[in-house]
């Protein structure tokens, strides 16, 4: 399959959450499809792992190019990961599974037994190996696929993720579609061409920077929706005709994002976008979620809904500076929280939970010359069409400053726009890293509550 | 890879993806984490005046060695007082740790895999919860014009349906089903499903149309009532409640209910409440007529849209985010309902109560929308 042009340069840009994004697929079951490989950590099963991820991509609908890149992380990445095992070469579980709209590759293995520093994106698995840092094995597989990540869970180990999305045809041109009032509405899940038609109307209505990229690529569209990772509710007319509607997703396991809503030649304009909102809205409650958030309001978002968490200045393709504002609602009453903070945000920190009136035990974190690992490990999840990387905190560790200097300078060199930084304040270690990212150059932008264990602090490094 | 249990293995799907509920910490924490030295509860519904005198003394005067041995496992006096309240045989009555466990003994009692209840979509969630986290299905009916839609109620019915619930006053809007609309359902129900009155606020119902479904029982035996102690009787904290039907089906249920789950001092209490209440319900009665009063005039002065029906309380539509103003009520000493969880997004709960703290809320509230300039 010929691949089709990806993201718009000007779309807007939307990276991931520092925080795992909740996969669909976890929840529901029946609407994803996996295969898994158990094999040894030796090189010798490296052609049935790039066999099987290549085969697994195929089956699972991505086209040659995209199978192909795939299958070129995993090759890097089990080739790294054999060079940490050595001779020992303990089990390494491959589970390949589609999501409707990508396929997604983990690498899962007990941590116990290694140098969590070998994990790191700088990470050379040898002292002999002489290979510049860009050309280490994470970071070639890193720009092979779409979305790259380490996860660190008590039950699972270590884990890395790649991800890699299908290639779909982009709407060219106008559209010939339009939209009228409607005086009576309902409000219901779409069907798949009803999406397509909301998808082409919202981009027909909307100006491009105000939406996601998504919208330019019905068809996915409809797999993000299909594969259950993403939900939409569409006010419909009494014949059907499609008035507008609202897009969400999981983003971590406690914040669910979403999009719009949308309305199209409404009047007044406001009745069919609250329907749309608390529909979604009361879908949302009785779930897990405990904060709905926005990072692309249209302009006629209904900011009494929200609280302005604040915004991101973001640099796109054409070289212009697009602030992103962020909009957040807590699903329930605030039970209160404790935040592990650092000196040296204390001030940031005391400041946003003052003026978004959050309740917390705020607790100073300091080192007190205790004992600590020799070696720290950050994740970097790359968001490849967005040109950003979030780094996250994933063990803490006496080298974390270096870490984090190795991290930006490698990163600096990638051609992303972006590289922010994720602080869970729910997780006390992770605040030793504080100090060392505000002397290499990142800021903090935004907080976000409770988008992990505890509140996130998105840093954003300043170019 | 680890001794860690595979909690997606052993755990049902239906489990995994319910939402526990939070309650709220202790005031005292409250009070710390939003910097407010007294806090007025206006989020439960709890009935400011305390229990009955009669119930406050048999609390007083509770002799402590009594702690130490079991209470009656069933209830056993308390349901001979209320089999001569409503007229009714003692083993129609089924006591619960509050109205909230009395909900899973019927959901139990009638429900197999692949059975559902019916209820409303924006009413007490404990129906819906119960039945959910049990592996069951819930039909949730919109409501129509904030109140139970019994015709929606009706269509929402299947093969599989075993219970409907209709809470009656509804909480949170307060409203009510009349008596020729409650007849009209149940004969049309015909008894081929457990229907579930849930009458937790039917003390303060003053409207002379309001059917009380106790009195329905010996003519629709696939009726099932619930009240509790916790509202208009103010023992909301040693948990009592009860249900009461027909003969039958109260048998079936007492099968799945758990004895000695109510302790002595709640069963005592209670027993007095309903010995001696006739006043404290008209107090209570006159504080809520006046603090609705006083609500009404001084939200509709705000320009906010209201719901004030029968109960204890009051729903409003704020706005601004609901969970924003609950934190920003907290941080000046009032504590109200957020709504989104009841699936009204910007719509708050507040608890008709005494003067002052009617006052409070309504200063702290002008505050709040204040601040929004």
């Amino acid at each position: 399959m010929e691949s089709a042009p990806r993201m718009r340069a000007d779309s807007h840009p939307c990276p991931p959450l520092p925080c795992d994004r909740r996969q669909g697929g976890e929840l529901n079951r029946e609407h994803t499809h996996a295969v898994v490989l158990r094999v040894r950590g030796n090189a010798v099963f490296l052609p049935l792992v790039t066999s099987f991820v290549e085969l697994s991509a195929g089956a699972f609908g991505l086209g040659k190019k995209e199978a192909l890149g795939l299958t070129l992380a995993a090759e890097e990445i089990f080739t790294h990961l054999c060079g940490i095992m050595g001779a020992k070469g303990g089990e390494v579980r491959v589970r390949c599974r589609t999501h409707g709209h990508y396929v997604r590759t983990d690498f899962s293995f007990p941590a116990m037994d290694f140098d969590v520093r070998a994990f790191n994106l700088t990470a050379r698995v040898s002292p002999a190996d002489d290979r510049c840092e860009d050309e280490m094995g994470l970071v070639l597989a890193s720009r092979a696929v779409d979305r790259l990540h380490v996860t660190h869970a008590r039950e699972r180990g270590l884990r890395l993720t790649l991800i890699k999305e299908k290639a779909y045809p982009k709407t060219e041109g106008d559209v010939p579609l339009s939209s009228r009032p409607l005086q009576q509405f309902s409000i219901r899940p779409p069907e798949r061409e009803e999406l397509k038609v909301f998808a082409l109307l919202t981009g027909k209505y909307y100006r491009r920077q105000d939406l996601p990229g998504f919208f330019d690529y019905p068809g996915k569209l409809v797999d993000m929706v299909g594969g259950a990772e993403y939900h939409a509710l569409a006010a419909l007319g009494p014949a059907g005709e499609i008035g507008g509607g609202i897009l969400w997703c999981w983003a971590g396991s406690k914040t669910v994002e979403f999009y719009g809503p949308y309305v199209f030649e409404q009047e007044p304009h406001t009745r069919m976008r609250n329907a749309l909102l608390d529909a979604a809205i009361s879908t949302i409650a009785r779930t897990p979620a405990v904060g709905l958030l926005n990072r692309c309001p249209p302009p006629d978002f209904p900011q009494d809904y929200f609280e302005p968490l604040g915004g991101i200045p973001l640099l796109s393709e054409d070289g212009t500076v697009l602030e992103q504002r962020a909009w957040f609602r807590l699903m329930h009453e605030d039970p209160g929280a404790v935040a592990w903070v650092h000196p040296e945000l204390e001030k940031f920190i005391r400041g946003e939970f003052k003026r978004l009136v959050l309740p917390r035990e705020v607790r100073m974190v300091r080192d007190e010359g205790e004992t600590a690992n020799a070696h720290s490990l950050l994740s970097a999840d790359f968001d490849r069409p967005q040109k950003t990387v979030t780094l996250k905190p994933v063990w803490p560790g006496r080298d974390a400053g270096e870490n984090v200097a190795g991290h930006v300078a490698l990163l600096r060199c990638e051609g992303l726009r972006d590289v922010f930084f994720g602080l869970d304040l729910g997780q006390s270690w992770q605040a030793v890293f504080t100090p060392h990212v505000l002397v290499h150059g990142f800021v903090p932008r935004l907080l976000l509550p409770y988008a992990g264990e505890g509140d996130v602090v998105v840093f954003q490094l300043q170019v | 890879m680890s001794n860690f249990p595979p909690l997606d293995r052993l755990t049902p799907e239906y489990i995994r993806d319910f939402e526990p509920y939070i309650p709220s910490k202790p005031d005292e924490e409250l009070k710390k984490l939003y910097g407010c030295e007294r806090l007025f509860r206006l989020n439960n519904n709890e009935n400011p005046l305390g229990p009955p005198p009669a119930a406050q003394r048999v609390i007083r005067e509770f002799p402590p060695p009594r702690a130490s041995v079991y209470p009656s496992g069933d209830a056993y006096y308390l349901r001979l007082k209320l089999a001569e309240k409503f007229d009714m045989h003692p083993d129609q009555f089924l006591v619960g740790n509050g109205a909230n466990e009395v909900i899973s003994f019927a959901i139990k009692a009638f429900c197999e895999a692949g059975d559902n209840i019916v209820t409303a979509d924006k009413t007490f969630a404990v129906y819906e919860w119960v039945a959910t986290f049990s592996g069951f299905g819930a039909h949730l009916v919109p409501l129509a014009d904030f109140g139970f839609d019994a015709e929606g109620m009706l269509r929402a019915m299947d093969d599989r349906t075993k219970i409907l619930f209709v809470c009656n006053p509804n909480n949170p809007t307060g409203s009510i089903w009349k008596r020729d609309l409650l007849r009209g359902f149940l004969d049309r129900v015909a008894g081929s499903r457990i229907v579930v009155i849930d009458e937790a606020y039917a003390e303060f119902v003053e409207d002379p149309e309001f059917q009380n479904a106790m009195g329905l029982i010996p003519e629709y035996p696939n009726l099932v009532v619930f009240r509790t102690f916790s509202k208009m009787y103010a023992l909301a904290g040693l948990r009592i409640g009860y249900l009461a039907g027909s003969m039958e089906v109260v048998d079936v249920i007492r099968r799945t209910c758990v004895v000695y789950s109510v302790n002595v001092l709640a069963q005592l209490a209670a027993l007095a409440a309903i010995e001696e209440c006739a006043e404290h319900i008209a107090r209570t009665r006159e504080l809520v007529r006046k603090g609705k009063s006083f609500l009404e005039r001084e939200i509709g002065a705000l320009g906010l849209e209201y719901v004030s029906g029968e109960g204890n309380f009051v729903m409003l539509r704020l706005p601004m985010n609901d969970g924003l103003a609950y934190r920003k009520l907290m941080t000046r000493g009032v504590m109200i309902r957020s709504m989104t969880g009841f699936r009204f997004p910007n719509w708050i709960r507040v608890t008709v109560s005494t003067d002052d703290a009617m006052e409070c809320f309504i200063g702290a509230l002008t505050e709040v929308l204040g601040e929004r300039g």
